[in-house]
């Protein structure tokens, strides 16, 4: 079932700085794949669909994050209505780090639309794992809404069909609103105030696929 | 609720291998200190015991490779604790079309002979989780048979090579506070304990391997270059020598130099303990490099000035 993501062609431009892309998960940087805008079919299921909402064009879904190069510099991916991320990509970034960005969208992008959870490239403790986070969400019938930023990609090991994938995440711009009303709640929760470090283990798949195969607990500092 | 929310999201996901994902909950922890961590096993059954293990500094070895596979149940034991066990509820979470096509792997080798082999590895080795990652979370092997990647006597001798400890000891000198430009300045140890220390790790029924580490000699670092300064260590022995009145200096240093222009105005003396490490019983004809263990102190070197004066000449 191919879905296109509502608001993917809305990409931004960074403040200064290099001009940022549009957000295509595995395509060439050199060549990044025009993201149509349209509104998600309804009623589709969402674990199935790539991050951007869309199917790969031909192939195994979720064969790109290994081929082709993402961006270098930012790029702002509009993830769901009323909710965005600047990724700031490393320059000549490994196209591996598409793996990192791509759960980003997918997991915000299941809260905001209370999915049920999120398998896209996942192992299937990562996906409990993720799953298990986004239904914390739901069930409290809330929401996320702003601008989350993530920066300081890198991938910090390789060995053969494996890779630890780290990252710097700043959502003191993201708010956890009412899933009803879109209000903000009050308190908000402590953890959006600072930067926290992301990390992850992947593998790659005898089909050629990196798929997460958990999410470590990250002792990293990270300064906004 | 908002703190489940917050714990989730400050350490985002954050289950790892040894946390119920793939093997056991079990965990070895050794050797881990403010200069090394060299052993954190994750998702292992390998247990790390001895007088060796903890409690002192390690040398910072690295297993070559950091990861491994290791011998598990067997298939209904393995699909008993896949299937059944509340461990894995959490499974349960996701949807019954993954958590189908995830047990389909355990109930297709019911009733073959076999066991099945997971993953573990190193978490204090920076590659360690990629490492893990390079492997497979499963493997059914025959019997009698280890896979590539599965672990070795000689591997598991790594391990515990890698969670050698020594203590670090105090570094004692005679003059204490400071020493003085052509003035032996005596060299001697405290705390060190017992000479010898070993460390086994064994995988329970598998296979055990145990090293002995014992202390040699010590080897004196000035801080500074041999214009500056001379060591003598012949006298050393396993601890250096301790000031005795009258005594003959043979285990220290005599600098040649001021520290006055020296950073902070002192060198930095530092004594490492070596100890050179054997496999008991020789399960494995591996010759391992010795533990060295150092601890330093700031050694501030001045001069003696003396007024000759005239009348005192020739008396």
């Amino acid at each position: 079932m191919r879905r296109i993501a509502a608001l993917l062609g809305l990409a931004l431009l960074a403040g200064c700085g290099q001009a940022e892309q549009p957000y295509a998960p595995g395509a060439a940087a050199t060549a990044p794949r025009p993201v149509p805008a349209s509104s998600p079919a309804p009623g589709t299921d969402p674990a199935e669909d790539a991050p951007d909402g869309s199917t790969p064009d031909g192939g195994t879904p979720g064969e790109r994050p290994s081929d082709g190069a993402p961006p270098s510099g930012p790029q702002t991916i509009a993830i769901a209505d009323g909710l965005k991320v600047r990724v700031e990509w490393p320059s000549h970034p490994d196209p591996l780090l598409r793996v990192m960005v791509d759960q980003y969208v997918g997991t915000r992008r299941a809260i905001v639309r209370g999915e049920p959870g999120y398998r896209h490239n996942l192992e299937i403790d990562a996906e409990a794992q993720a799953t298990k986070w986004i239904r914390a969400f739901i069930d409290d019938q809330e929401s996320i809404r702003g601008t989350g930023r993530l920066y300081h990609l890198r991938v910090s090991a390789r060995m053969g069909k494996g890779a630890q994938l780290d990252a710097c995440v700043d959502e003191s711009r993201v708010q956890v609103v009412s899933a009803k009303s879109g209000k903000a709640v009050s308190p908000q929760p402590r953890w959006l105030r600072t930067p926290y470090g992301q990390s992850l283990v992947a593998h790659r798949g005898p089909d050629g696929v990196w798929r997460i195969r958990t999410y470590l607990t990250s002792t990293e500092r990270c300064s906004p | 609720m908002k703190a489940l929310i917050a714990v989730s999201l400050l350490a985002p996901l954050f289950l790892g291998p040894g946390d119920g994902g793939a093997g056991d909950n079990v965990r070895a922890e050794a050797g881990q200190n403010r200069r090394t961590a060299f052993v954190n096993l994750a998702g292992s059954s390998i247990r790390i015991s001895g007088d060796g293990a903890g409690r002192g500094s390690g040398d910072g070895y690295r297993i070559p490779r950091p990861c491994w596979y290791e011998p598990g149940p067997d298939a209904e034991t393995m699909y008993r604790q896949q299937h059944d066990n509340p461990e894995n509820a959490r499974r349960t979470a996701i949807d019954e079309k993954s958590r189908t096509a995830f047990e389909k792997q355990f109930k297709d080798k019911l009733g073959q002979p076999g066991r099945w082999w997971t993953p573990a590895y190193n978490q204090a080795d920076p590659n360690g989780a990629a490492c893990w990652g390079d492997l497979e979370l499963f493997l059914f092997v025959p019997p009698a048979t280890t896979p590539p990647g599965g672990i070795t006597i000689q591997q598991l001798a790594q391990i515990a090579r890698a969670a050698l400890t020594a203590p670090e000891p105090t570094v004692k000198l005679n003059p204490d506070a400071k020493s003085y430009v052509n003035l032996a300045t005596w060299v001697w140890l405290e705390g060190i304990g017992q000479p010898r220390r070993t460390v086994t790790a064994e995988i329970p029924g598998v296979m055990s391997v145990t090293l002995v580490a014992t202390l040699q000699n010590v080897r004196i670092d000035p801080g500074t270059t041999p214009d500056r300064a001379e060591v003598t260590e012949s006298g050393c022995g396993a601890a250096g020598r301790p000031y005795t009145k009258g005594g003959t200096f043979s285990c220290g240093v005599r600098y040649l130099r001021s520290s006055i222009d020296r950073p902070g105005e002192k060198y930095t003396l530092t004594v490492d303990t070596v100890w050179p490490v054997q496999v008991q019983d020789n399960v494995v004809p591996f010759q391992f490099a010795p533990l060295q263990v150092g601890t330093s102190r700031d050694v501030p070197v001045g001069e003696i000035q003396s007024n000759v004066q005239p009348g005192e000449q020739g008396q």
